[in-house]
C-alpha cells in the first residue's frame, strides 16, 4: 500500500512539474482514437480519403507500431500494479520519473508535430506555411525552458547552503598545497562544512573526509551502502551548525544551538560538559551539554571551521583551541578569504 | 590541443567502428541497416546508424573491460591500455573494410557500362530534385544551427547537477587510486560495508576515467562538459534513425529532428524529463540509457532489423542498474514483439496494405 501511495504521489508531482507529459497524453489519446477507428475494416475508406488529402508519405505500419508501443507502455505507467512490477525490475534503483523514458515521449510528440507540419504544408500556400511553421517554432521555443532549470539548480544550492565549485576551489587548492608541503603521501583527512565536503571529492586531489554527501542527500541511497555511526552524525551536525551560526549559541538569544561540544582531547572522555575540568569551559556553556571527543573518531588532519563568509566569534574559537595535552595550532588564513583551518 | 584531439576522436571513432560492425554483421547476413530490405535508407540514415552502433559498441567494449578489471583486479592504467588496443584494432579493421569495399566497387564500376543513373540521362527530374534538395538544405541548416546552440549551452552555460549521483566522485577516485572501486568515492577511504557488484559493473565511470587519462583532461571537463555534449549529439543521430523508419523523404525526417531538438527545451523542467536529463545530467547512466539505448531500440525495431536490438539489450546491464540483466530495452522489445503478434493489429496493418496496394513494404 505504501508503494502504491508512493506511485500516486510521484505521478502527481511529476505531472505538476512536467507539462510535456500532458501534451504527450493528449497526443496518445488522439492517436488511440484514430488507430481504433482504422482497425475496423469498414473504416478503411477513411484512411484512403485521409491519405488522399494529407499525402503523408510515411511508413504507416511503423507509425502504428510506434504509437501503440507508446500507448501500451504509458498505460503500464499509469496502472499502479504494472508500475510496481516495472519498479521491481528497473527502478528499484532509480526513481519513478525514470520509468517514463520507456514511454518514448519526445519521439512521439516530435512525430505528431511533423505530421501536423506536413498537413499544413499540403493545405496552405507557401507563404502561409512558412509563417505558420515559424510561429510553431517560436511557440515551442517560448514553451521551452532554456535557462530556468539552471536558475532552479542555483536556487536549490543556496537553499541547501551550497556554494559553487568555483567558489570552493581556492580552499581546496590551499588544502592540497598544505598536504603536499607536509608530505602527506596518503592525502589529508578533513572535517568541513557541507559545501566543502560536497566538492572535495570532485576535486582532483587526495583529500579524504569522514563522511560523504550521502549523509545528507537521501537520493544517494541506491548508490551506497554506507552506514554512519552516531558519532559521525554528531560531527556532521556540529560542523554545520558551527558553520551556520558561527558559535555555539544562537546569536540573538544566547541559547545553545547545538548540543555538542567538540573536544580535541585524546586522554579524557566526558559525557557532559559538567565533567570537564576546565573552569572556563564550564562558565561558557550551560550544563548538560553532550560532548563529542574527536579523538575517538578517526584521524582528522584539518578542521575547516568556517566558510562562506560566516565566522566564529572569538569565544567559540577559544573553546576549540583550548588544549588538553594535545599539540595543535590554528591558522586564520585570512579573514577576507573566509575560512579558518584548524590543523591538528 | 588535447580537447581538439578528444573532439576529433569522439567524432571519428564511433563512425568508423560503427561502419565496421555494420559491414561485418552484413557479411554474416544479419541486417542492421535497411539496405537489404525494401525500405530504403538515406545516406544520413546510414551515417546515423554507424555513429549510434559505434557508440554502443564502444560502451560494450568498455563494459566488458570494466567487468574484467573488477573480477581480476586490474589497474585502470592496464585496463585503459587494453581498451585503447581494442578500439584501435576495431578502427583499423573498419578502415580496411571500407578500403576493400571501395576497391571492389571501383572494379564493378569499371566493368559495368549500365551504371549511368536515369536522372543524368534525361533532364526530366531536375526541377523537382533541386527543389527537394533546396528545402532539405534549408532544413538541415536550421537543424544544425539549433544543435550547435544546444551544444554551446551544454558546454558553457548549463550547470550539471550532482544531486543523487556520484559519477564525478567515482572518476576522481579511480584516477587517484588507479583501481576500480578500491575506495569509497564519497569519502576517499576504504569501504566499510562493501560495494554492490551491479554498481561496479557500470562502465561509464571507467570509460570517463580512461578518456581523462588518455587526453590528460580534468574529470570535471570530461564528465560535466564534453561527454554530455557528445551523448546529446549521438541522440540526434539516434532520433534521425527513428525518423528514417517513419518517413520516406529526407525533408520530413529533418523536420522530425528539428521538432525533437526544440522539444528538448520544452522538457527541460524537472528531473526525469528528457531535456533536463540531457542538459543537466547528460553524463549519467540514466540519460545514456534513455537517449542512446532506448532510442536505438525503437529505431531498430521499427526498421525491421531486429537482431540489432541485441546490441542495446547487451549494453544496458553494462551501463545502468538492472535486475538480472533485464532492463528497459528488453521490456520495450518484448512489448513490441507481443504487439506485432496481436491479431487485430496484424489485421489493421494487412488491411491498410491491401488498401494501398501493398506498397508499404514487406514485414
Amino acid at each position: 500500500m505504501e508503494k502504491i501511495n508512493y506511485i500516486f504521489y510521484s505521478w502527481s508531482e511529476y505531472i505538476r512539474s512536467n507539462r510535456i507529459i500532458g501534451i504527450y497524453l493528449i497526443v496518445l489519446a488522439l492517436s488511440t482514437i484514430i488507430v481504433a477507428l482504422l482497425a475496423e475494416k469498414n473504416e478503411l475508406h477513411t484512411y484512403d480519403n485521409l491519405k488522399k488529402t494529407i499525402n503523408l508519405e510515411l511508413y504507416f505500419k511503423n507509425s502504428v507500431y510506434l504509437l501503440l508501443t507508446g500507448i501500451i507502455i504509458s498505460t503500464f505507467m499509469l496502472i499502479p500494479f504494472t508500475v510496481l512490477v516495472l519498479m521491481q525490475f528497473q527502478t528499484v534503483f532509480y526513481s519513478y520519473n525514470s520509468l517514463w523514458s520507456m514511454a518514448i515521449i519526445l519521439p512521439i510528440i516530435a512525430f505528431a508535430l511533423t505530421l501536423l507540419i506536413i498537413y499544413l504544408y499540403n493545405r496552405l500556400s507557401k507563404k502561409g506555411f512558412v509563417i505558420v511553421t515559424v510561429l510553431i517554432s517560436i511557440l515551442l521555443i517560448l514553451c521551452g525552458n532554456m535557462f530556468k532549470s539552471t536558475e532552479q539548480l542555483t536556487t536549490f544550492d543556496s537553499q541547501h547552503d551550497q556554494v559553487s565549485y568555483e567558489d570552493s576551489r581556492p580552499l581546496l587548492d590551499r588544502l592540497e598545497q598544505y598536504a603536499v608541503s607536509q608530505n602527506y603521501s596518503d592525502g589529508i583527512t578533513i572535517l568541513a562544512p557541507k559545501n566543502i565536503t560536497t566538492y572535495v571529492h570532485m576535486y582532483p586531489g587526495n583529500i579524504k573526509t569522514l563522511y560523504g554527501k550521502d549523509i545528507w542527500d537521501s537520493s544517494m541511497a541506491p548508490y551506497t551502502y554506507n552506514v554512519y555511526s552516531d558519532d559521525c552524525y554528531n560531527l556532521y551536525t556540529w560542523i554545520n551548525c558551527t558553520e551556520a551560526y558561527g558559535s555555539f549559541y544562537h546569536i540573538d538569544d544566547q541559547t545553545p544551538v547545538q548540543s555538542y561540544y567538540l573536544s580535541l582531547s585524546s586522554t579524557n572522555e566526558f559525557d557532559t560538559v559538567e565533567d570537564l575540568e576546565s573552569a572556563a569551559l564550564c562558565n561558557k556553556l550551560e550544563g548538560g551539554t553532550p560532548y563529542i571527543s574527536l579523538a575517538r573518531q578517526c584521524n582528522v588532519d584539518i578542521i575547516v571551521l568556517y566558510s562562506d563568509g560566516k565566522r566564529l566569534d572569538n569565544d567559540a574559537l577559544d573553546l576549540i583551541t583550548q588544549k588538553e595535552n594535545i599539540e595543535q595550532e590554528y591558522i586564520a588564513i585570512n579573514e577576507t578569504e573566509g575560512y579558518i583551518l584548524l590543523i591538528l | 590541443m588535447n580537447i581538439i584531439l578528444l573532439i576529433i576522436s569522439l567524432l571519428c571513432f564511433p563512425f568508423l567502428i560503427g561502419y565496421g560492425v555494420v559491414k561485418s554483421f552484413k557479411f554474416i547476413h544479419i541486417k542492421i541497416t535497411k539496405t537489404d530490405s525494401c525500405v530504403t535508407e538515406s545516406a544520413l540514415g546510414r551515417i546515423s546508424t554507424y555513429i549510434t552502433v559505434g557508440s554502443i559498441v564502444i560502451l560494450i567494449i568498455s563494459g566488458v573491460i570494466n567487468a574484467l578489471s573488477v573480477f581480476s583486479h586490474l589497474s585502470i592504467s592496464k585496463a585503459g591500455k587494453i581498451f585503447c588496443i581494442a578500439i584501435v584494432v576495431l578502427t583499423v579493421m573498419s578502415i580496411l573494410a571500407f578500403v576493400l569495399k571501395y576497391v571492389s566497387a571501383n572494379k564493378k564500376a569499371n566493368i559495368s557500362t549500365k551504371s549511368i543513373p536515369s536522372r543524368f540521362r534525361s533532364g526530366k527530374n531536375h526541377g523537382s530534385s533541386s527543389k527537394t534538395s533546396k528545402s532539405l538544405v534549408v532544413l538541415s541548416l536550421f537543424a544544425l544551427i539549433i544543435a550547435i546552440i544546444q551544444v554551446i549551452l551544454v558546454l558553457f552555460v548549463y550547470r550539471s547537477s550532482y544531486y543523487g549521483n556520484q559519477t564525478l566522485e567515482t572518476v576522481v577516485s579511480f584516477i587517484n587510486t588507479d583501481q576500480i572501486y578500491s575506495v569509497d568515492p564519497l569519502t576517499g577511504t576504504p569501504f566499510t560495508n562493501g560495494h554492490p557488484l551491479r554498481l561496479s559493473l557500470q562502465c561509464l565511470p571507467f570509460f570517463y576515467t580512461v578518456i581523462c587519462n588518455i587526453f590528460s583532461l580534468t574529470p570535471i571537463t570530461i564528465v560535466w562538459k564534453i561527454m554530455p555534449a557528445f551523448w546529446m549529439i549521438c541522440s540526434y543521430f539516434a532520433i534521425y534513425r527513428i525518423a528514417d523508419s517513419l518517413f520516406k523523404t529526407d525533408s520530413r525526417k529533418m523536420i522530425m529532428l528539428i521538432c525533437f531538438e526544440l522539444l528538448l527545451w520544452c522538457s527541460n523542467s524537472s528531473f526525469g524529463s528528457t531535456g533536463y536529463n540531457i542538459f543537466h545530467i547528460g553524463y549519467s547512466e540514466v540519460t545514456v540509457l534513455e537517449i542512446i539505448l532506448i532510442f536505438w531500440t525503437i529505431g531498430t525495431l521499427l526498421s525491421h532489423t531486429r537482431p540489432a536490438v541485441l546490441l542495446s539489450i547487451i549494453a544496458e546491464p553494462l551501463i545502468a542498474s538492472t535486475r538480472f540483466g533485464i532492463g528497459a530495452c528488453f521490456f520495450i522489445t518484448l512489448v513490441f514483439i507481443v504487439l506485432t503478434q496481436i491479431p487485430s493489429v496484424k489485421r489493421l496493418i494487412s488491411a491498410v496494405d491491401d488498401a494501398k496496394g501493398g506498397s508499404d513494404g514487406k514485414n
